[in-house]
């Protein structure tokens, strides 16, 4: 697939430029572009943000290492130029916790939606979270399971409709930020892809450090989520996001229960904690250290 | 191509412990630098207040992955996007620029930055 | 800087326990890890193989290795997969509930060819079953356990110096044909004790996977060399694999048309099947002139050692055909034995491998299964019985 496949059908260029490679072209699989992402659905531009900050925190491209599970997000191992694998349903951050403790150098990052990591993968998340494994766990959430069709999820909001609620929900969701913060995660950050720019910070920054590290991205899904819940296009979800998103520089532990998302009401957005705590390598080299010690 | 600062450091070499937390997201590229290569960077970037530096951009549209989404025509600050009237062979409007207004580009590369199918970048020239 | 920074791929193998023990069949497999050059182990406490964990939960870290338990055997099956992809030798081990858990993720390691060990205590099935007591009641979900096609290759080690022996094997195995191995011991195996001899390093060779040999701009994941192997690029090495269990072309690209399942799918199994040479073992005693075969694995096959030795002090022409390596089933060399006019399969279960002996020797040998429901180990006396017993009436 290459780029201006329109030649034939577009009329003379628009007082538009030479099209050159997009500045990301060498850090995508961009022979198989465009994504298989719909229209209007976030994650293209958190993949975007992900490889901003891979690119400023200045980590080597042979030392990046993507793992996704399954579903929409988890596509992303096709469309990302790195080492990348795509898992079972659930089961990346066992996955990726074998790749990072056999080969600490590298940087892994867990890449999957809110039914990968919290439905099936749940048990993954917080036992991993409670080891401070070294991981950055990304979750994009669109409320639903997209790649399936719509049904709803974990994170689908009390009264929503979905494919498998057609008369609204009748279970609360997780509230991610604070089952991360529970669990044991050192850094818990929500962000929506209209505040692209502080989530490619926040990636540039987190990339650089060490703990578990976990970043709600909250995306549209207009196709599935937001069509049925009549939020309309992506556009529309993104504007919908942008009227309810309350940012707060810096939310207090004990205010992190309150930040559950309800439909229609303030989504509160920003870093929820932001800490440095051992990682479990660095409690199991002690184990190493005393274990050759006592033997030899 | 968007400049990259040069000047970040490897923290992350010691596979244990990485450089110390910077202390949350902040904008721009600052974030990257220590104290000392940050305030020589501001005063190496100040410019006189009566010669203001423009930022002018190129905007470049990928039209074969374009998905008429609408994110870049919608959050252009400077509004200077707008849907064709012609399709791809991918049965999408390609997103181009408003005619007449591709000297607006102020280069803030928001399109650039939330597109989701690197459909669109921005060629950055500062007069 | 700790001891600990990466030595998970550094050759720290002489630390193998050189020299005569007195050890059971799972800390026999465990220092047969160690000796394969095993780094990485995750696993979950469960009857009867908890020794094995608990065994590398001391042993690994004296070595630089990483032990974790994880909190389920689905994780443990996904990190020991995870560990591979950095070149790791990794392994779990379980026991049937376990195994059954681990079935997904078994078949993802088999899709995305990633070389690991599998361990598999037996005991009486189904379901919690016998907890404490032997069952030889896995051996078709060894076969065909993962949902999908595909080919298993499993061993079953009749005594602790075959449980090190084995797992040493399945090891290399393992790396040679970049693929998860099972090693289906039981209950009695692995908690018995007996001789064990760890011989000096090097003595036993070992295998790593194949690496590419050419840049990354020539490299195809996927593309397999002549004997149907692809060589295997690892996580850090700049080859930005992509590794899925999608069913895929040659650089890994998700493409899920029939066209590419009649390339791959084959592929993967032609790939155990024609490199026979590399694992099938198979133990004969007294088969050269044998009429009556016993066919049997693990601890039975010692019953069926001595039924032999019974039935040929009687001056009974009996031999036995022990398959180490149950499955791909050793076909060509049953078929071999060409005065074969009975078989018995004594196995701890209620038919499992007889069903494959039937389907290879039924049509010239009359075939007799003699088993049980589990929890109890077969004696040479009921195995002999079926050997001399008349033969069925045909109708």
């Amino acid at each position: 697939m290459t780029a201006n496949a329109s030649a034939a059908t577009s009329p003379a260029m628009n007082g538009m430029a030479h099209v050159g490679p997009h500045p990301y072209d060498h850090l995508l699989r961009s022979a198989d572009l465009p994504t298989i992402w719909c229209p209007g659905c976030g994650i293209g531009t958190a993949v975007g943000a992900l490889i901003y900050g891979f690119e400023q925190a200045a980590i080597p491209m042979e030392k990046r290492v993507i793992v996704g599970g399954i579903g929409c997000s988890s596509r992303i191992v096709f469309y990302a130029k790195t080492d990348a694998y795509h898992t079972t349903h659930g089961r990346t951050i066992p996955f990726a916790t074998g790749i990072k403790l056999c080969n600490p150098t590298l940087n892994v990052v867990v890449f999957a939606g809110d039914g990968d990591l919290f439905a099936i993968g749940g048990n993954h998340f917080i036992h991993a979270a409670r080891r401070n494994m070294d991981l950055l766990v990304v979750c994009i959430n669109n409320f639903n399971y997209g790649m399936t069709g719509g049904q709803g999820g974990p994170t689908t909001p009390a009264g929503a409709l979905s494919t498998t609620t057609p008369y609204g929900n009748a279970e609360f969701p997780f509230n991610l930020p604070e089952l991360a913060a529970t669990a044991g995660a050192t850094y818990v950050a929500r962000w929506t892809t209209l505040d692209v720019r502080r989530l490619r910070n926040t990636f540039a920054d987190v990339l650089k450090r060490h703990g578990f590290r976990f970043v709600e991205v909250l995306a549209p899904c207009p196709v599935s989520f937001g069509k049925t819940n009549k939020i309309g296009s992506g556009v529309e979800e993104m504007e919908y996001y942008e009227g309810l998103e309350v940012l707060k520089s810096r939310v207090e532990a004990t205010e992190v229960p309150k930040t559950n998302i309800e439909l229609g009401k303030p989504i509160i957005v920003g870093t929820f904690v932001d800490r440095e705590a051992e990682t479990f390598r660095d409690r199991y080299a002690r184990v190493i250290d005393k274990a050759r010690g006592s033997k030899s | 191509m968007p400049s990259l600062p040069t000047s970040t450091k490897r923290v992350n070499d010691h596979p244990h412990r990485g450089g110390p937390g910077l202390g949350g997201p902040t904008a721009g590229y600052v974030v990257a630098m220590t104290g000392a290569e940050s305030l020589l960077a501001q005063s190496v970037s100040r410019v006189p207040i009566d010669k203001p530096v423009r930022h002018h951009g190129t905007v470049h549209v990928i039209e074969g992955r374009c998905k008429e989404c609408n994110f870049c025509v919608t959050f252009c600050p400077e509004e200077i996007l707008e849907i064709a009237d012609y399709y791809t062979p991918r049965g999408y409007r390609p997103a181009r620029v408003k005619a007449g207004k591709a000297g607006d580009c102020i280069a803030c590369r928001f399109c650039e930055h939330v597109c989701p199918d690197y459909a669109i970048y921005v060629e950055e020239e500062t007069t | 800087m700790s001891a600990a920074q990466n030595l998970i791929l550094s050759p720290v193998w002489d630390r193998a326990r050189t020299g005569t023990h007195f050890l059971s069949g799972d800390h026999a497999c465990a220092e047969g890890a160690i000796y394969a050059g095993c780094r990485f182990f995750a696993g979950y406490p469960i009857t009867p193989a908890t020794e094995i964990a608990e065994r590398l939960a001391e042993r690994l870290p004296e070595i630089g290795g990483q032990y974790i338990q994880m909190e389920d055997e689905i994780a443990s099956m996904a990190a020991i997969l995870g560990a591979s992809v950095t070149g790791a030798k990794s392994m779990t081990a379980t026991s049937g509930p376990g195994f059954s858990l681990m079935m997904e993720n078994l078949g993802l390691g088999y899709m995305e060819e990633i070389p690991t060990v599998v361990v598999d205590v037996q005991r009486g099935g189904p379901s919690t079953g016998l907890p404490t007591s032997v069952g030889q009641q896995d051996m078709m979900q060894a076969r065909f356990g993962p949902h999908g096609d595909f080919t298993s290759i499993t061993f079953s080690p009749q005594s602790p110096q075959e449980a090190f022996n084995l797992t040493v094997h399945a090891f290399n195995v393992a790396e040679r044909l970049r693929t998860p191995v099972l090693l289906m011991m039981d209950e009695v195996v692995g908690h018995m004790y007996e001789r064990v001899v760890i011989p000096p390093a090097g003595e036993i060779p070992l295998v790593s996977r194949a690496r590419p040999t050419v840049p990354p701009e020539e490299y195809h994941t996927y593309r397999p060399g002549p004997d149907l192997v692809p060589p295997m690029a690892l996580a850090g090495d700049g080859y930005s694999v992509l590794f899925t269990g999608l069913t895929h072309d040659e650089d890994g690209r998700p493409v899920t048309t029939y066209a590419a399942q009649k390339v791959l799918v084959p592929r993967l199994r032609e790939k155990i099947l024609r490199n026979r040479e590399v694992y099938e073992r198979v133990g004969l005693y007294k088969t050269e002139d044998a009429t009556t075969l016993v066919i049997s694995y693990g601890i039975t096959a010692r019953s069926a050692r001595r039924a032999v030795d019974l039935g040929r002090e009687k001056g009974l022409p009996i031999g036995l055909f022990r398959p180490l390596s149950v499955w791909p089933f050793p076909a060509e060399k049953l078929r071999s034995l060409k005065n074969v006019k009975r078989i018995v399969v004594a196995e701890i279960n209620m038919g499992q491998v007889v069903l494959e002996v039937r389907r290879i020797a039924g049509p010239y040998a009359e075939v007799l299964h003699v088993g049980n429901a589990g929890g109890h180990v077969i004696s040479a006396e009921t195995i002999l019985e079926a050997c001399t017993a008349p033969p069925e009436a045909k109708p």
